[in-house]
């Protein structure tokens, strides 16, 4: 018995070594071919809930069913805590104790983030979008729960009042508390928190390597592009429900914005996006779909858009690369820019 | 208790009613009166089983629904309960009944301003039927929601802020009108009723029930060695075969004829046919008792009492006739409760005597309702036992008694449990997981056990491939690409940005099998170092080592890099690893992409079913994994990195090692390592280490390793020269030696 080392090296192969390692290697692409037509096939998983009141689902291709399943039990644990920070129906949620406090020690670190972005957008925006329009909202809701309500809406007077406790400017997110700089104002996050969840779970999901997948927490988040090879379709709701329009999407988010999406009263004049100068609904266009790369940046640049009108929207969309709005004007045609 | 409560809720009331002053006029203005709006059409659909309404009371306002003058429950509008907005920001109105016991008996949405269902007729219609499904939920929220139907798109989400809408009012007006603090332990439900009839109460258990037959008490007795002469209600004889009927009955039916033949009992007669129930809970007792008795025998009582009623048919009834005694301090002394410790005898003082019951039920002649007091130490949610006990004089004239216990538990139905949050995700994810923990248990203990009985594995060359192949076969297919349990980077990098990302720890515990992989491997690189995972429990490290085996056996060449060049080759995993992880904290956008440098995704998860130019990456790794054995792995992998980074600190070593090895002037173990980490001077690299333990076969290789082939050669020539003293050469070690001559210098 011989302890000599045998082995040849790459440089001295013989003829019918360099057969086999030829063979060897293009063995392995049969072996891939091969476990691929036994192996699990992917498909769609999907996982349904609620989140913040609206109703919610995740979507994954992923062939791998326990791991699929695991993964959706992960962000649904997630989520879960994102909305005992968001809720409007916790009384116990960050969001409720700021609001009704104007203050916020420990605040966590999702909250300020949003509160962060929502300032950002604000800027950039030139104040058109703003988080802090809650007191306009109660001024609304109030004026119209009461019988026979002046269809023109809300006075001036009542108005001016609520009007005076908003700016997104005077939130204040240095160091760990947050604040309000006046006495009963109030944030919103209806939409960018929505808008934030989905970009978490988005964001999660691709870190797990993840790449066709639907993120519907509120605001709708693809990732990659339909398995199929061909970009996700997206329906836009129009006013009468239906969904004939369609946007492709891959990696990115959507978010529709018309004045129809929650109104007042019968009439449609008046409805949940306040114009933070006025304090009146805004009336500039029908509706806006923004695509963007993420869903927190689509909500609150939607909105945006949809108070300062058609004009200003190229100059807010040029802050944002790769985001382009599609306008429907009142008078129903459309428009895409950016 | 119920009409206490009613007492109690008057004076509960008064102060609801004094704050109402305050606060209703604000709210009275908006909606016409809660009276206006129910209308008789919409009272008949949200409380079918009522008759007519009280008065608007309370605030939040509501109405009691009557049938005739018993209340059912409350009639009220989530409106001007909790204001609920649902798709629209201007609160809708829905009528909800509900019955006392918190089930809702229908909701009417009577006005809505929702965008998707204002002009929507066919989806006004859809969310009425949505709404039917709940007729009979519990508001406790202890059971799932019902299932639906599917939905047209636009009224899902309005009809399931309105349910939210409808479930917190009910909750508000239970709350209000009810006077049951909310239970933080199982208690009795005492008020909850729903007409049921004795079949139902039998199915859910309110009864309990024995038939006891002539034939078991005299087997009792003769178990107890009683021979009874006299007894309340006598035997007997078992039948007419063994004393016949005298001559001159069969003809003339005389007195005495009677009574010889009354004394006739077959075994299977019936001595007693007992039922029993705990009567408190109103479900139980207005439907056994009816609800006339039920209040009149419960009122008077001192609160807290309980009713235990017994119902017999058959010669020997519960009740006896001690209680008529006096000097028998008046028991009953043919039954006793028993519960644990307690034991509770009934007087006369604790009894009421039911007359005949009517209904669709067995004929059952006795009946009696028996108390038992507040502080007897009775729990009435706890199981007891209704002791029977017969008594018998024996021939020397003692007393004897013998004992048939029947058992009692009052149906869950009536017992309230304390309102539990629903169990997290994670929960659900483990509970699911249970029997791929199972599988994934059995194998880490045979691991665990491999490594414990390291030598005797080692021994044998054969028993340690064949144990080796099937163990990285299971992590491969199993535990990889079944189960998809492999570790990866991706873990890593979520533990260490855990305490920055806010994340609670459910999400971690949501994967049952990486936790305890995770585990595992957290005290397997302590103990013994990084190649526990590496060389047994990696999916992917796994595949590599099995197609080079493959290779290996297919005489395929293989290549390693010269030692000074491997100890530079050994670096990049680090760096790999430093990227990833730096990735994570400073360009979380490319974190994603710098993972995928583990292949793990594409061919364990997923099975290679991710787009080609993915797959085309892994094979690469697996195809130079051929030619020199785990090439990923020594190289480039980011989790060996950390892994080798964390093995600096393990405790044991366990690989042993002679002097004679590399430095002593042999070479053996070191060219049997597959993945070249014993370097020329005989030392071990624990960081590359794989823990295969093919240099452990070797060094107990009595042919092969060269010191124990020099000891056997000397025991040899000594067993040769003297015969009889011959010394066992080991038999396996030889055939091993002699069937694979050609493993080792092949490596
Ligand atoms: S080095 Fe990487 S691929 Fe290899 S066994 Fe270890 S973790 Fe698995
Ligand atoms: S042969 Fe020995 S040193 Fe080499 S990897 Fe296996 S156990 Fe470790």
């Amino acid at each position: 018995m011989t302890l000599v080392d045998a082995r040849p090296t790459p440089l001295g192969l013989s003829r019918r070594q360099a057969l086999k390692v030829v063979a060897a290697t293009a063995a392995l692409p049969l072996g891939v071919l091969g476990l691929r037509a036994i192996g699990p096939t992917p498909q769609f998983h999907t996982w349904n809930g609620e989140v913040l009141g609206a109703v919610s689902s995740l979507t994954l291709w992923h062939s791998n069913a326990n791991f699929a399943r695991t993964t959706m039990q992960r962000m649904a644990s997630e989520i879960g805590r994102l909305e005992r920070i968001f809720s409007l129906y916790r009384p116990d949620s960050e969001l409720r104790r700021l609001n009704a406090d104007g203050m916020l020690e420990g605040a966590s670190r999702d909250l300020r983030l949003v509160l962060t972005s929502a300032r950002f957008i604000g800027l950039a925006t030139g104040g058109a979008f703003d988080p802090t329009v809650q007191p306009l909202w109660d001024v609304y809701a109030r004026h119209f729960a009461s019988p026979g309500a002046d269809p023109a809406g809300p006075s001036g007077f009542a108005l001016d009042a609520a009007r005076s406790l908003v700016g997104y400017r005077d939130i204040d997110t240095d160091g760990g508390a947050i604040r309000f700089a006046r006495q009963g104002m109030q944030a919103t996050l209806n939409g960018i928190a929505q808008g934030y969840i989905t970009d978490r779970i988005a964001d999660l999901l691709r870190n797990e390597g993840f790449q066709h997948v639907v993120v519907e927490l509120g605001e709708a988040r693809v990732l990659g592009d339909h398995p199929e090879g061909r970009p996700w379709r997206v329906g836009l709701r129009d006013r009468a429900g239906a969904t004939d329009r369609m946007v492709d999407l891959s990696n990115g988010a959507v978010a529709l914005h018309g004045g129809y999406g929650t109104v007042f009263d019968e009439s449609g004049r008046n409805h949940h996006i306040f114009d933070p100068v006025t304090g009146r609904s805004a009336q500039t266009m029908l509706d806006v779909a923004v695509v963007s790369g993420r869903a927190t940046d689509a909500d609150a640049i939607g909105v945006g858009i949809y108070v300062a009108g058609e004009e200003r929207a190229s100059a807010i969309l040029a802050q944002f690369p790769g985001t382009r709005a599609i306008i429907t004007r009142r008078d129903g045609t459309t428009v895409t820019i950016g | 208790m119920r009409f206490r409560a009613f007492g109690r809720r008057c004076i509960a009331g008064v102060v609801v009613c004094v704050a109402s002053l305050f606060a209703g006029n604000a709210l009275a203005q908006d909606r016409p009166p809660l009276n206006e709006r129910v209308t008789p059409a919409i009272f008949e659909t949200v409380f079918p089983a009522a008759d007519r309404l009280g008065e608007v009371e309370g605030q939040p306002p509501f109405m009691r629904a009557y049938a005739g003058d018993e209340q059912l429950g409350f009639v009220f509008s989530t409106y001007d309960v909790v204001r609920a907005p649902s798709y629209s920001p201007r609160p809708f109105d829905a009528i909800v009944g509900m019955d006392l016991a918190g089930n809702l008996t229908g909701v009417q949405v009577i006005s809505f301003h929702d965008p998707y269902l204002t002009g929507f007729p066919e989806r006004v219609r859809q969310l009425a039927e949505f709404f039917r499904f709940y007729v009979g939920y519990n508001i406790s929220g202890q059971r799932a929601f019902p299932a639906q139907p599917d939905f047209v798109q636009g009224t899902t989400i309005s009809a399931r802020q309105m349910r939210a809408g409808v479930l917190d009012a009910a909750r508000v007006i239970d709350r209000a009108t009810s006077d049951r603090p909310p239970v933080t332990e199982p208690t009795l439900d005492l008020d909850a009723f729903t007409v049921m009839n004795w079949g139902e109460l039998m199915e859910m258990g309110a009864l309990a029930h024995r038939a006891v037959t002539f034939g078991d008490v005299r087997e009792a007795l003769a178990e107890a060695g009683v021979t009874p002469v006299e007894m309340e209600v006598p035997l007997g004889r078992p039948d007419l075969a063994l004393n016949p009927p005298r001559f001159d009955c069969r003809f003339v039916a005389t007195r005495a004829c009677e009574i010889d033949a009354n004394l006739v009992r077959e075994n299977d007669e019936i001595y007693t046919d007992l039922y029993f129930a705990l009567v408190t809970p109103a479900m139980i007792g207005r439907n056994l008792l009816g609800s006339d008795l039920y209040a009149r025998y419960l009122t008077p009582q001192p609160p807290g009492t309980h009713m235990l009623a017994m119902l017999s048919a058959g010669p020997y009834d519960f009740r006896g006739l001690g209680f008529y005694r006096d000097e028998n301090g008046n028991r009953f002394d043919r039954f006793r409760l028993v519960q644990g410790e307690t034991e509770i005898v009934f007087t006369r003082d604790q009894h009421q005597m039911v007359g005949g019951l009517r209904g669709d039920r067995p004929r059952l002649p006795d009946v009696s309702v028996f108390f038992i007091a507040p502080n007897s130490g009775f729990d009435p949610v706890a199981p007891f036992e209704i002791v029977l006990m017969v008594t018998a004089t024996t021939e020397t004239g003692e007393q004897a008694t013998i004992d048939i216990p029947i058992a009692y538990q009052v149906p869950d139905d009536v017992i309230l449990m304390p309102f539990v949050e629903p169990a997290p995700p994670w929960v659900e994810a483990w509970a699911d997981a249970t029997p791929q923990l199972v599988i994934l248990g059995i194998a880490l203990v045979i691991l665990t056990g491999l490594f414990i009985f390291q030598k005797q594995l080692t021994m044998s060359r054969r028993a340690h491939a064949w144990i080796r192949n099937a163990f990285l076969l299971f992590t491969l297919v199993w535990l990889g690409w079944i189960a998809g349990g492999q570790l990866s980077i991706v873990h890593v990098v979520n533990y260490l940005k855990a305490p920055f990302d806010g994340v609670d720890i459910g999400f971690y515990l949501a994967e049952p099998l990486i936790v305890v992989i995770g585990i595992y491997v957290l005290l397997s690189l302590i103990l013994i170092g990084r190649g526990v995972f590496c060389g047994w429990l990696c999916p992917f490290g796994a595949l590599q080592e099995l197609t080079a085996k493959v290779a290996r056996f297919l005489k395929l060449p293989t290549w390693d890099p010269p030692e000074r060049m491997q100890r530079w080759m050994w670096l990049p995993k680090y760096g790999t690893a430093a990227l990833i992880v730096g990735a994570a904290f400073v360009a979380p956008a490319a974190l994603a992409a710098t993972e995928e440098i583990e292949p793990f995704k594409t061919a364990i998860t997923s099975v290679f079913t991710r787009p080609w130019p993915y797959v085309a990456y892994a094979l690469v790794l697996v195809g130079m994994g051929l030619f020199t054995e785990r090439f990923f792995c020594r190289f480039l992998c980011p989790l060996g990195g950390v892994l080798a980074l964390g093995d600096r600190l393990h405790i044991f070593t366990l690989l042993k090692r002679r002097p004679e090895c590399g430095s002593g002037g042999c070479h053996l173990c070191e060219r049997s390592c597959p993945v070249r980490a014993i370097e020329r001077d005989g030392k071990i690299i624990m960081a590359e280490c794989f823990q295969c333990l093919d240099c452990q076969v070797e060094y107990y290789d009595e042919q092969r390793c060269p010191p124990l082939a020099k000891g056997r050669k000397v025991r040899e020539r000594a067993s040769r020269a003297r015969p009889q003293m011959g010394v066992p050469v080991p038999a396996m070690a030889m055939s091993a030696a002699a069937s694979k001559p050609a493993m080792g210098p092949d490596r």
